[in-house]
């Protein structure tokens, strides 16, 4: 079956065209516009989303060389994300499937990351250990099959891309944070010891600790700088990262001590880090599991990831009127149970 | 002058009003509205398909969709818009897109038969959209001067002599009813209809300002 996918969710506009899982095109469209403000402001992205996602569609048919007609399934990111963001995709979704007369599917935008590493040659066998390190989300999940996921842990504040843009702006890197830190940091040395949090819940994640502690060394770095001559700011940025690839990892490998899985997954924007993928080829080596990250292009937001999810509740036999709305928060429409 | 071809479905979704119309002759609509904030991008397909259901009409009879473009409320237009969009391109047919407070105007003018009048709608708790109307000799309202941002202290300078609407005046006439949108787009809007529709906004009016905190 071909599926048309649409996913507005923040500042991506995305399209992508799919024949069951497999991938014909996904176009990706980023809203530079808020690079200036230094994070995405709602609606500049809502009325962006509604200027490019139609060529966009279009642009995607003739590239897959595909008609209209021949779609046999639409679907839209309904939620998590920005409100006003989301409705533009999927209020432009339903009404296409609408008028072609085919069967709409709301998807789950974190769903999509978790499967997302499905759009691989090589794609994760369950049960599956999912980190989800995005902008909006720092989840670690057991994803036993399509239709049963566990939530282990989360963040209890910043999501992971959150204090990376975060970071960054505190020392004057500026947005996106996470290109912008990994940069840097190649330039500079890992020896300041920035503290990692311990929690309560042994799989939950916190940044804010980790935050601060960056600030306070940053404001004491700039206000006496006679005491700090050997170190520079791409030494505080490779320190800062360190510590928060580190956080993830540990827990990555806590919870491998403890369960048998078949595989890692690590999706979402911040899975394109490169300290945090020679990290998880050196634990996929040593304990013989297999690693799948997505490649760069659907690691950050993308249609395809929305596509290959709808085919796999479709293909559950799951059906959706027209209805059917965009909802914000993560706990919806989801097949993610708290563990 | 000549006129838009019918039938017309039109949908207007620029205020707590979600509603749909069928033009199918100079005089015979089908109309489905639900009054209720919040609800539009959930009950807006429904409605064109209970429409076009009623009517026993499908999209490809249609000839074209009149779209209410503002100014309203940001997110409320945006669902219009792009649910049109989406109808267009997969039905291939042409938007026209409509001017709201035009077709407020064109509505108040047939029900109440006012000679001037304005329309006065809340943007926020200080700024008011704000539109006088005329009536020329096609009966249709003429817009005196254009959609003005004001501020609310303004309001009563402006509209010593003649009747205000809108819900900066207090009343229900704050958006048209979609039939009034199909109307309009049937009587002036034929130079609108257009098939180039891929980068179309809506009348968003009030410049978007952001804060930047230093």
């Amino acid at each position: 079956m071909k599926i048309l996918a649409i996913e507005t969710s923040c500042d991506e506009t995305s399209v992508a065209v799919l024949e069951n899982d497999e991938v014909l095109v996904n176009l990706i469209s980023s809203q530079e516009i808020h690079k200036k403000f230094g994070g995405v402001v709602p609606e500049l992205s809502s009325r962006a989303h509604l200027q490019i996602v139609l060529p966009l569609v279009k642009s995607a048919l003739k590239k897959s060389h595909i008609k209209k007609e021949e779609i046999d399934l639409v679907a839209a990111t309904a939620g998590p994300g920005l409100i006003g963001a989301l409705l533009v995709g999927l209020t432009f979704g339903k009404s296409f499937a609408y008028s072609i007369n085919k069967p709409f599917f709301p998807v789950n935008h974190i769903e999509g990351h978790i499967f997302s590493g499905f759009l691989m040659d090589e794609k994760p066998e369950y049960p599956f250990l999912c980190l989800v390190v995005s902008g909006g989300h720092t989840l670690l999940l057991n994803g036993e099959s399509p239709v049963k996921i566990f939530q282990l842990g989360s963040t209890i504040d910043d999501a992971a891309g959150e204090a990376f843009d975060k970071v960054s702006k505190l020392i004057g890197l500026g947005y996106p944070g996470g290109p912008n830190i990994e940069k840097q940091s190649k330039l500079g040395k890992d020896f300041i010891d920035f503290p990692i949090a311990k929690l309560n819940s042994k799989y939950d994640f916190s940044y804010s600790g980790l935050k601060t502690a960056v600030l306070r060394y940053y404001q004491d770095f700039t206000s006496h700088p006679e005491n700090y001559k050997e170190v520079s700011i791409n030494d505080i940025a490779s320190s800062f990262q360190k510590a928060a690839v580190n956080a993830l990892i540990e827990k990555l490998l806590l919870a491998i001590s403890e369960k048998d899985f078949n595989s890692i997954s690590v999706v979402g924007g911040v899975a394109a880090n490169s300290l945090l993928q020679s990290k998880l080829k050196e634990i996929g080596d040593k304990k013989k599991i297999k690693i799948v990250i997505p490649a760069l292009e659907y690691c950050g937001d993308n249609a395809a990831m929305i596509g290959l999810r709808a085919y796999q509740l479709f293909s559950e036999g799951l059906v959706y009127d027209y209805e059917t709305n965009a909802f914000p928060s993560l706990h919806n429409n989801t097949f993610i149970t708290k563990q | 002058m000549s006129k838009t071809n019918l039938p017309i479905l039109s949908i207007e979704t620029s205020g707590g009003l979600c509603s749909t119309a069928l033009l199918i002759s100079p005089e015979d609509y089908f109309e489905i509205s639900i009054s209720q904030r919040h609800v539009h991008s959930k009950k807006l397909l429904s409605l064109v398909d209970d429409l076009l259901l009623q009517a026993g009409l499908t999209l490809d009879e249609i000839k074209g969709i009149a779209v209410s473009m503002g100014p309203g409320s940001f997110t409320g237009l945006r669902i219009g818009l792009s649910s049109a969009k989406g109808l267009a391109f997969g039905s291939g047919l042409p938007l026209i897109p409509v001017p709201t407070f035009d077709a407020l105007a064109y509505q108040i003018l047939s029900m109440l038969n006012e000679e001037e009048f304005a329309v006065a709608n809340k943007v926020n708790t200080e700024e008011i959209y704000f539109a006088k109307y005329k009536c020329n000799l096609d009966g249709k309202p003429v817009e005196s001067g254009k959609i003005k941002l004001i501020n609310k202290g303004e309001l009563s300078q402006l509209t010593e002599d003649f009747k205000v609407f809108g819900d900066a005046a207090g009343n229900q006439f704050s958006s048209p009813n979609a039939w009034a949108v199909a109307k309009w787009a049937y009587l002036f809007g034929k130079d609108l209809v257009t098939s180039d529709y891929d980068l179309l906004e809506p009348t968003y009016l009030k410049e978007f300002k952001i804060k930047v905190k230093k």
